[in-house]
C-alpha cells in the first residue's frame, strides 16, 4: 500500500518528529565530546551508570514477576471490584512520582504500616539500593500489567481449548502453549518497564534517598550535575539516550503489534 | 466404541435439548443451520463446555453427569477434536504440534516424535513434518491437524466443519482423504457440517439439527427422500410444505390445499420438486387441481435454467427454461400462477 | 442579532481593561525554597502596601533558578540562599546590585522528642545514626559541610537531598534520625525538635535579593526587594526564624 497519505497527516507528522528530533540534537550538539571518555572514568559516573544498571534490570524483572500474573487474573478472572483493582494497578501512571515516593515510604519506611514489622526482621529499604528498586518497581509497573494484559485478552482461549482436548493439563497449557503466545507481549512489556525504570527520578529520590554507588542512580546524578558541571550533565543525558535507543531497537517492529503466528 | 449422550445446554436464551448415541463402527454427521447448536453439542462432548443436564457415556465410562456431580475436565477424555480453524501452535513445528498430545501424557520425547511421524505418514502428509503451520495450505493443516488428535488413538473423534477453512479448489481432494482416513480409524467418529456434500459423502448416518433440537435422523439416503426440516429441503433443493392430510387432501398450514396421488392421514409432510412446479401468467384451464397465485420474489439464472422464487399463500421455487422466464415476462413483482400435478407431490407422515 | 455586536464588542474591551488597568500586575519572583513560607506570608501585606501588585512565586534550589535565568526564564525579581549563587546571575539581566536582606543559621533537626538523644554536632559521626544531609550542589549542603569541616567532624550521610526541605521532611518521618538544615526549616515543620550549633562551627546563610529586568514589572520587581528590607518585610522573616542583616 504505497498511497500518500493526506498532506495535512505529513505534516503534522514531521512536527512530532522536530519535537522528538531538535531536543536530542541540541543534546548532541552541545555535548563536549572530548571530555566524554574522561568523564565516563570518573568514578561517580561509572558508579551512576552501574547502579542504574542494576536497579532497572531488576526492577523490570520483578514488574514482570509480579505484572503479568495480575494482568492474568484482570483479563481472564471475574471478580467483585475488578474496576477498582484495575484503577489501583494503574495508581503510579497518575501519581506524581514524588508523591509515591512518600507513599512508599509510609508504607515501607522504618516507620511504616508494613516497613515497621520488615524493619523488625532486619530489612531496611530506605536509603538502600533495595529502596531504589522498589521505587523504580512502583513505577514500572503498571506498564506490565497493561501491556501484559492487553496481550492475554488477545489471546482468543482457542489454542488453550485444543491444548485442552489434546490432553494438556493447566500447568502444562500455561509453559508450552500460552507464554510463547504472549512472549512478543511479553518482550515488550520488559522493554517498557526497563526503560521507565531506567528514568524514574522523584519517586527514587524521595523514598531511597540520593547517595553515589548506592542509590544515585543516573537520573539523580543528571539532575544534580546540571548544577554545577552542565556539560557533564549532558554526557550523562546522552548515556541515558543510548540506553533507550536499546530499548526501542528492542522492541522494534512490536510496538503495537505483537507479531501472531 | 460406543456414545450415549444427552446434552442439555442453556446458554442465555438459547436451549440446546439433544439425545444422541453413535454406535461402533459408525460415522454420524450432524447437518444443521447456523446458530442450530452443532458446535455446541461438540463442545460440551468434549468437556469444554459444562452441561446444565443430561449424562454422557463413552463406551460404558461415564464422563459426565451433572446431577451426581461427575464431570471429567477436556483433558481427562479420551475424545480428540478436530477444530474448524485447525488450531495448530503455531510456534511449534508439524511434527512438535502433533507430538503435544503424547507429551503431555509423558511419553519421552523421541518416543513421541517417532510415533507423531507415524501419524502424519498415515494421513499422507509426512513430508511436511518439519514444517511451521503457517507454511502449510488449509488441507494441510486440516490432516496435520488429525493426524495431531488421531495420535492419541481417541475412542470419539470429533470433527467440526473440517473441510469449512480449505478452499473449494482443494475441498474435494481433502474430502476423499479425510474419508478414507476417517473409515481407517477404529474410533467413534462424530463429525458436524453444515455442508451437505461433506454430510452426504462422509456419513453413515446423519442427524439434522434445528434451534438445539434434533429435527430428524436418518442415513443420507433417508434424509435426501424425505427431508423433515426446512433446511434439509433446502439442502437437497426441493419445496417442502406441512399440513394435515384427509383424503387425499392437504389442509396446508400456511393456508392453502394440495392434492396428492396418495397421502396417509394425519399431520404430513409434502415434498414437491422445483422441476415439477409450471408457472402461468394466469390461472390455467385444464386438469391440474393445485394451482395457486403468487408473486414472484426472484429469479435465479443457473447455467440454461431458472429457479423462480413465488410467494404468496403456498411459497414455491420452480425450475423452469430460461425460455420461459422470457415468454412469460417474469419479472420481480409479477403476479404469477404455480400449478403441480398432484401425482408430482410426494407426501409422507411427519 | 445584529445589534449583540457592539455590545460583546465593549464588553470585551472592557474586560481588558479591567484586567491591566484596574486590578493587579502580577510581580514574579523566583526564590530559594527555604524562604518559601516566609514570602508567602509577605505576599498580602506587600500586595496592600502596593496595591497595584499581586506576587506569583517560583521556589526551588537556588542553583536552579539560576540555571532558568540564565536560560531566559521572565522574572522580576530573584532571591538565593548565598551570595556565590547570586553571583553568577549575568549583569544583564539584574537591574542593580544585590543586597542581603536575612540571615539564617544552621540546626540539627530531630525527630521530636530527641529519641535518639542527639546533643551535639560531634554526635552526628555516630554509627547507630542516620544522617540526612543536602548535595553539596544546594548551598544548604554545601554551608552544612563547611560547618562539619569547621567541627572536625566526619559524617556518613545516607542520602545526600536535592533541596533541604526534603532533609526536614525525612526527619520529621521518622526515616533519618538527624539532618542538617535551616533554622527556618526546622521551625516550620512538624515533628522536629532543634539542637543548636554553636556560633563557632556554624555557617551563617545570607540571603541576597535583587531585581531582575527579565520580567515585564521590572518596577514591581524592584519594590519587591525593597519590601524585604522594609520594616514590615523583615517583622515577617524574623516571624519564621531568620536573622536580620547585618
Amino acid at each position: 500500500m504505497t498511497r500518500r497519505p493526506p498532506l495535512a497527516i505529513l505534516v503534522l507528522a514531521g512536527l512530532a518528529l522536530l519535537l522528538l528530533i531538535v531536543p536530542v540534537v541540541g543534546l548532541l550538539e552541545r555535548a563536549p565530546w572530548s571530555q566524554l571518555g574522561h568523564e565516563l572514568s570518573e568514578p561517580e559516573v561509572r558508579k551512576a551508570i552501574g547502579l542504574s544498571l542494576v536497579t532497572s534490570l531488576s526492577a523490570a524483572a520483578l514488574a514482570l514477576l509480579l505484572g503479568a500474573p495480575l494482568a492474568w487474573v484482570l483479563a481472564r478472572v471475574d471478580f467483585r471490584g475488578k474496576t477498582a483493582v484495575r484503577a489501583l494497578a494503574l495508581l503510579p501512571l497518575v501519581l506524581p512520582p514524588v508523591v509515591g515516593g512518600v507513599a512508599l515510604l509510609f508504607a515501607l519506611g522504618r516507620n511504616g504500616l508494613v516497613g515497621s514489622w520488615l524493619a523488625h526482621l532486619g530489612i531496611t529499604l530506605p536509603f538502600t539500593t533495595g529502596g531504589a528498586i522498589v521505587a523504580e518497581l512502583f513505577v514500572a509497573l503498571p506498564f506490565a500489567v497493561i501491556t501484559v494484559e492487553a496481550g492475554v485478552r488477545a489471546l482468543d482461549g482457542r489454542l488453550e481449548e485444543a491444548a485442552a482436548t489434546l490432553g494438556a493439563g493447566q500447568w502444562l497449557t500455561l509453559r508450552r502453549v500460552v507464554l510463547p503466545a504472549l512472549a512478543p507481549s511479553l518482550a515488550a512489556a520488559a522493554a517498557l518497564c526497563w526503560a521507565r525504570a531506567l528514568g524514574e527520578f522523584g519517586a527514587t529520590i524521595t523514598f531511597a534517598g540520593n547517595l553515589p554507588g548506592r542509590t544515585q542512580t543516573l537520573p539523580l546524578a543528571v539532575y544534580l550535575e546540571l548544577q554545577q558541571r552542565p556539560g557533564v550533565a549532558i554526557l550523562l543525558s546522552l548515556v541515558l539516550l543510548a540506553l533507550s535507543i536499546a530499548v526501542l531497537f528492542l522492541l522494534r517492529g512490536r510496538w503495537l503489534s505483537p507479531r501472531r503466528a | 466404541m460406543t456414545l450415549r449422550a444427552k446434552v442439555v445446554v442453556r446458554r442465555g436464551e438459547f436451549l440446546l435439548e439433544v439425545e444422541l448415541s453413535v454406535d461402533d463402527g459408525e460415522i454420524v454427521a450432524i447437518l444443521g443451520p447456523n446458530g442450530a447448536g452443532k458446535s455446541t453439542l461438540l463442545a460440551a462432548l468434549a468437556g469444554l463446555l459444562p452441561l446444565d443436564d443430561g449424562l454422557v457415556i463413552l463406551d460404558d465410562e461415564l464422563l459426565e453427569d451433572p446431577v451426581r456431580g461427575v464431570r471429567l475436565p477436556a483433558a481427562s477424555r479420551p475424545v480428540g477434536v478436530v477444530f474448524q480453524d485447525g488450531r495448530l501452535f503455531p510456534h511449534l513445528s508439524v511434527v512438535e504440534n502433533v507430538a503435544f498430545g503424547l507429551r503431555a501424557r509423558g511419553v519421552r520425547r523421541a518416543d513421541a516424535v517417532a510415533q507423531a511421524r507415524a501419524s502424519l505418514d498415515r494421513a499422507g502428509v509426512g513430508d511436511v513434518a518439519e514444517k511451521k503451520p503457517t507454511e502449510l495450505s488449509g488441507g494441510q493443516a486440516q490432516r496435520v491437524a488429525l493426524a495431531r488428535a488421531l495420535a492419541l488413538t481417541p475412542k470419539l473423534l470429533l470433527l467440526d466443519e473440517p473441510l469449512a477453512a480449505v478452499d473449494a479448489g482443494a475441498r474435494a481432494a481433502l474430502r476423499r482423504e479425510i474419508g478414507r482416513e476417517l473409515r481407517e480409524v477404529g474410533a467413534t467418529r462424530l463429525l458436524v457440517t453444515h455442508d451437505v456434500v461433506d454430510a452426504m459423502a462422509l456419513a453413515d448416518r446423519l442427524v439434522v439439527m434445528e434451534d438445539g433440537r434434533i429435527v430428524q435422523e436418518g442415513t443420507p439416503a433417508d434424509v435426501r427422500r424425505r427431508p423433515r426440516s426446512r433446511f434439509a429441503a433446502d439442502l437437497v433443493g426441493v419445496n417442502l410444505l406441512r399440513g394435515r392430510a384427509r383424503q387425499g387432501v392437504v389442509e396446508l398450514d400456511g393456508g392453502g390445499q394440495l392434492v396428492a396421488a396418495d397421502a396417509p392421514p394425519g399431520y404430513v409432510f409434502a415434498v414437491i420438486h422445483p422441476h415439477a412446479v409450471a408457472l402461468y401468467r394466469h390461472r390455467p384451464e385444464g386438469t391440474p387441481r393445485n394451482a395457486w397465485p403468487g408473486l414472484v420474489a426472484s429469479v435465479e439464472l443457473v447455467s440454461d435454467r431458472a429457479r423462480v422464487q413465488v410467494e404468496g399463500p403456498v411459497p414455491l421455487v420452480a425450475e423452469v427454461t430460461t425460455a420461459a422466464v422470457d415468454e412469460l415476462r417474469l419479472t420481480e413483482g409479477g403476479e404469477v400462477w404455480a400449478t403441480v400435478k398432484a401425482t408430482e407431490v410426494s407426501v409422507y407422515e411427519a | 442579532m445584529a445589534r449583540l455586536g457592539p455590545v460583546v464588542v465593549a464588553v470585551a474591551l472592557l474586560a481588558s481593561a479591567c484586567s491591566t488597568g484596574g486590578t493587579r500586575r502580577q510581580v514574579t519572583v523566583f526564590a530559594a525554597a527555604s524562604l518559601g513560607d516566609a514570602f508567602k506570608a509577605m505576599a498580602k501585606p506587600f500586595a496592600d502596601a502596593h496595591d497595584n501588585y499581586g506576587v506569583t512565586y517560583n521556589f526551588a534550589g537556588s542553583q536552579q533558578l539560576v540555571a532558568q535565568v540564565q536560560q531566559g526564564a521572565e522574572a522580576d525579581a530573584l532571591a538565593t540562599a548565598d551570595q556565590a549563587t547570586m553571583a553568577s546571575v549575568p549583569a544583564k539581566d539584574r537591574s542593580g546590585a544585590p543586597a542581603v536582606f536575612a540571615r539564617n543559621r544552621l540546626v540539627i533537626a530531630v525527630a521530636r522528642g530527641n529519641p535518639k538523644r542527639v546533643q551535639a554536632v560531634g554526635d552526628l559521626a555516630r554509627p547507630d545514626l542516620k544522617v540526612v544531609l543536602a548535595a553539596p550542589a544546594v548551598p544548604a549542603g554545601k554551608y552544612a559541610n563547611q560547618s562539619l569541616t569547621k567541627a572536625g567532624v566526619k559524617v556518613s550521610p545516607v542520602s545526600l537531598e536535592d533541596n533541604v526541605e526534603a532533609v526536614v521532611t525525612k526527619v520529621g518521618l521518622g526515616e533519618a534520625d538527624a539532618g542538617v538544615a535551616y533554622a527556618t526549616d526546622a521551625t516550620a515543620a512538624r515533628n522536629v525538635d532543634t539542637v543548636q550549633i554553636p556560633d563557632a562551627y556554624n555557617v551563617i546563610a545570607e540571603y541576597p535579593a535583587v531585581g531582575l529586568n527579565t520580567g515585564s514589572q521590572r518596577a514591581g520587581g524592584q519594590q519587591f526587594v525593597d519590601f524585604l528590607r522594609s520594616p514590615s518585610g523583615q517583622a515577617i522573616l524574623r516571624r519564621f526564624g531568620f536573622l536580620p542583616p547585618k
